[in-house]
């Protein structure tokens, strides 16, 4: 079942009411069993016991864990817990990978290894709620919170579905309270729920379906459309992805909070980003944030890297040798975020390899472009800086973008190449563009969406709060705004188009 | 609370209202009409003696077809089967009143086993048979672009089956589907809040389709300028196209030729395949007392030329050399010719680039079946 499916809603509502009709010390059961129902319907019911296994291994790592006191042993069965998650889902995700990987290194040899790609099927949402159980066993172990000892309340945390599919990440300390307490009838929540999924189906059905089509077409049949062509495909593919992300997420947080459930955000106007590194805390902040707490710091905190920090300012000298270790644990994390994005290479290259050469470079490099501002006395107070600044992120995106659009990385280089050695800007001002699947009412449509999405993005980024905003507003406003997104959907939203993107993740 | 809940209802209700009075209003795939069968009202009108229109257009011929064969009675004498070309056929050309013309637009090899087949399972094989025969009966190739007889390939899958066999059952198809009405009632609600529907709602009522009164009617003696199906199945095009100029029709004739239209088969030849079928469907009909009377619509002066001219050995010509000798070697009577001037036709006769003027058919064609 699609988020924006035709039965969803419905399902949502049926959902929704009994939810709050039920007496309310068994209302988290209910959830538990719609969220069931919702995967199954999703996914069919023969991926389900991946999802119970990843609850068992980690109902019973996490409890073993909390008996223990020796240090030595809670580490033994937090390694035990974690291999075993991990392995069914290095299994699912990266098996075709890295026999991608071994059949392409022994062809570099004139060897030809000649296996075989397997036709595995991962369950939906499997990298998500693998990280958030590995994120609680880890969390038991550090006595952040404590071991549940209701599985069908862990199996809540683990399958609750309006996050099932493609996130938020959740923090069990976090989700908690709100799962399991008594959930009161709270009639802004509801409101500001529907107001927020509505906001979602709009970015998604109004914009991200419509510049999908746009996008296909050129990478679809990129030798015809080189150039210019290519750079306005990826630069409309950076707005689909987000819009389509963002709004999958919209529809998430939105039905989550209808129930009195607050899920972590996991955007913050990231094309506001200055820098690469900003850019990276804006987008699928969950995503970033778990790995920076539970792979990152405690691969800085370990020996390996205190030592390689020491040895390393011994021979660089204090104030640069200090960065080798950091430089070592992002190219780990990063490496593994492209692992996460799994199953082929253009994805590790552009979710894992190129993001993670743009921190470094960035950071080697920085001292080089103060200089280049300060002897160019350049203002970067200024409104002009900060927009070519956001420009510069996005382009530096848009290069990653690249090959995810691609149909592989041999594709995404000839891509590149073609992106670069055609030079047609004409194409922008003789009626091309409407060549390419949109007419002059979709990118009109498409235009006036964007617009939308930045404005929103431009408070979130002045750290207004969208939710009070509108609360304050009279109610002919909000009627208003409430109309203005329910017409575009209805008369311009894309129907039964495609899932979301990151649901492949 | 309850100010609250007005309040939703203040925002929601006005959207909900514009969505089912919209679909509901414009209906373009007639679904909320008719019992959510205008196909089956459509045939029910015409069996009951009425000349019968819908107003969008939007119905399903072949459907409309299969319930005119399995309700019109046992004993009509005629039937005309075929495509589009054959359409406007009537009882009036035919000569008699015991006639129903059962051709569907585009009716190719399958559409023709589907409704011969229906006419099998219902024992409603006619005397006399008027089966035009047209390029898309023997061109395998033009099968998987127009998939339209699927929807009831069963009936093709047993008459193959009866011709070869002897014998057959009708698989995953009954005569009178009951479960028609419950599915529809249950497409019908969808409808009426559907988002995609309500879109192509708007589409419908932006080309001026704004027509709401009646989806199905009878048109009255005073005249009718839409098109419409007469009480013998028989097709009368709109009064705008069967006005269409000389320059008009010509016109037509030289856009279908542009545009390759996988009717004309112009790169293709017969299929063996189907020839073979072919044969046996002429074998099983005369085996079982059915006069059967070969129609060939003539093409289109301009058309032909370019066939005569650039496709000597393409199916069109294959076809007329083909049905010549098999129609002479089990004597069976032709009506017409594709070569126009064979036919005795010119550019006046036509509608468009293929389909012949109703009253040019009356005036150059002996179609009758009285004896």
């Amino acid at each position: 079942m699609s988020l924006t499916s035709a039965i969803f809603l419905p399902f949502f509502l049926g959902a929704l009411i009994i939810f709050y009709v039920l007496p309310k010390k068994t209302r988290w059961f209910w959830l538990l069993i719609i969220s069931l129902i919702f995967f199954s319907w999703s996914d069919g019911w023969k991926t389900l016991p991946y999802l119970f296994y990843g609850i068992v291994v980690t109902y019973f790592g996490a409890r073993i864990i909390q008996r223990y006191e020796s240090e030595k042993k809670r580490k033994t069965i937090l390694f035990l817990t974690v291999f075993l998650s991990l392995f069914v889902l290095g299994a699912l995700k990266e098996t075709n990978f890295f026999i991608h990987l071994i059949n392409g290194t022994g062809g570099l040899f004139g060897i030809s290894p000649g296996l075989g790609m397997v036709n595995i099927i991962a369950p939906i949402g499997i990298s998500y709620f693998t990280l958030s159980l590995i994120g609680y066993v880890i969390d038991v172990n550090r006595n952040v919170c404590k071991a549940q000892t209701n599985i069908l309340k862990h199996a809540l945390f683990t399958c609750y579905f309006p996050q099932l599919i493609s996130g938020p990440i959740l923090r069990y300390g976090e989700m908690e309270n709100q799962l399991f307490s008594d959930h009161r009838l709270d009639l802004n929540n509801i409101s500001y729920g529907f107001t927020r999924i509505l906001w979602g189906f709009f970015k998604k059905m109004v914009i991200a379906d419509r510049l999908a089509i746009l996008v296909n077409t050129v990478y679809g049949d990129y030798t015809n459309y080189p150039g210019m062509y290519i750079f306005i495909a990826t630069l409309c593919y950076a707005f689909q992805l987000y819009t389509d992300f963002s709004g999958c997420m919209d529809i998430v947080l939105g039905a989550s909070e209808a129930f009195g459930i607050k899920l972590p955000e996991n955007f913050k106007a990231p094309f506001f980003s200055e820098r690469i590194s900003e850019f990276w805390r804006r987008w699928h902040i969950t995503l970033g944030l778990w790995f920076k707490d539970y792979l990152l710091y405690p691969l800085l905190k370990g020996d390996f890297l205190q030592g390689v920090g020491q040895k390393s300012k011994k021979l660089f000298g204090k104030k640069k040798g200090k960065n080798i270790p950091t430089y070592l644990g992002l190219s780990v994390v990063w490496l593994c975020v492209g692992l996460w994005h799994g199953g082929s290479v253009k994805y590790f290259f552009a979710s894992g390899i190129l993001p993670c050469v743009y921190l470094i470079s960035s950071e080697l490099l920085s001292p080089f472009f103060k200089r280049i501002i300060e002897v160019l006395k350049i203002n970067t107070e200024c409104f002009s800086y900060r927009l070519f600044s956001r420009f510069r992120t996005l382009m530096l995106m848009c290069l990653c973008w690249v090959f995810v659009c691609a149909q592989s990385f041999t594709d995404g280089l000839h891509v590149l190449k073609s992106m670069f050695t055609t030079f047609n800007p004409l194409i922008l001002v003789d009626n091309s563009l409407f060549t390419l699947g949109l007419d002059q009412q979709d990118i009109i449509v498409v235009i006036f969406g964007i617009l939308a999405v930045m404005v929103v993005d431009y408070m979130i980024n002045k750290e207004i709060n969208v939710r009070d905003f509108l609360g304050k507003q009279n109610f002919a406003f909000k009627c208003i705004v409430v109309w203005t997104q329910v017409l575009f959907i209805m008369f311009f939203g894309i129907m039964g188009a495609s899932s979301f993107i990151y649901f492949q993740f | 609370m309850i100010k609250s809940i007005c309040k939703y209802l203040i925002i929601f209700l006005p959207v909900l209202i514009l969505l089912v009075s919209v679909n509901c209003y414009a209906d373009p795939a007639n679904i909320l009409w008719a019992n959510g069968n205008i196909a089956k009202a459509v045939s029910t009108s015409i069996l009951n003696g009425n000349d019968t229109y819908v107003l969008s257009g939007n119905i399903d011929e072949r459907e409309a077809r299969k319930f005119l064969v399995m309700d019109m009675p046992n004993d009509i004498d005629c039937l005309a089967v075929g495509p589009s070309l054959i359409m406007c056929v009537s009882s009036e050309m035919v000569g008699t009143d015991s006639f129903m013309n059962l051709g569907e637009s585009g009716a190719d090899y399958y559409d023709i086993l589907n409704t011969i087949g229906q006419l099998d399972v219902t024992d409603k094989l006619p005397k006399t048979m008027i089966l035009c025969v047209d390029t898309l009966f023997f061109d395998k190739a033009n099968l998987s672009v127009y998939t339209r007889w699927t929807a009831q390939k069963e009936y093709s899958e047993y008459f193959l089956q009866k011709m070869t066999t002897g014998s057959a059952t009708i698989i995953n198809g009954s005569i009178n589907d009951n479960n028609q009405n419950n599915v529809n009632i249950i497409k019908q609600f969808e409808q009426l809040f559907s988002l995609s529907y309500f879109q192509s709602s708007i589409n419908y009522l932006l080309k001026d389709n704004t027509e709401s009164a009646e989806r199905i009617g009878v048109v009255s003696e005073s005249g009718y300028d839409g098109a419409f199906w007469r009480a013998d199945g028989s097709y009368v095009y709109t009064k705008e196209y069967q006005e269409n100029s000389i320059e008009k029709a010509s016109e037509y004739a030289k856009l279908l030729l542009d545009s390759q239209d996988v009717y004309l088969s112009l790169n293709d030849h017969i299929d063996s395949e189907c020839k073979a079928v072919f044969e046996q469907l002429i074998d099983y009909l005369q085996a079982n007392d059915v006069e059967v009377i070969f129609y060939l619509s003539p093409y289109h002066p301009i058309v032909w030329d370019e066939i005569e001219t650039n496709y000597q050995t393409s199916l069109p010509i294959e076809l007329e050399t083909y049905i010549s000798e098999y129609a002479n070697g089990k004597n069976i009577r032709i009506i017409g010719a594709y070569d126009p001037e064979k036919a005795g036709v010119d550019a006046t006769d036509f509608y468009d680039g293929r389909h012949m003027r109703a009253e040019s058919l009356m005036e150059h064609f002996d179609f009758s079946v009285v004896k």
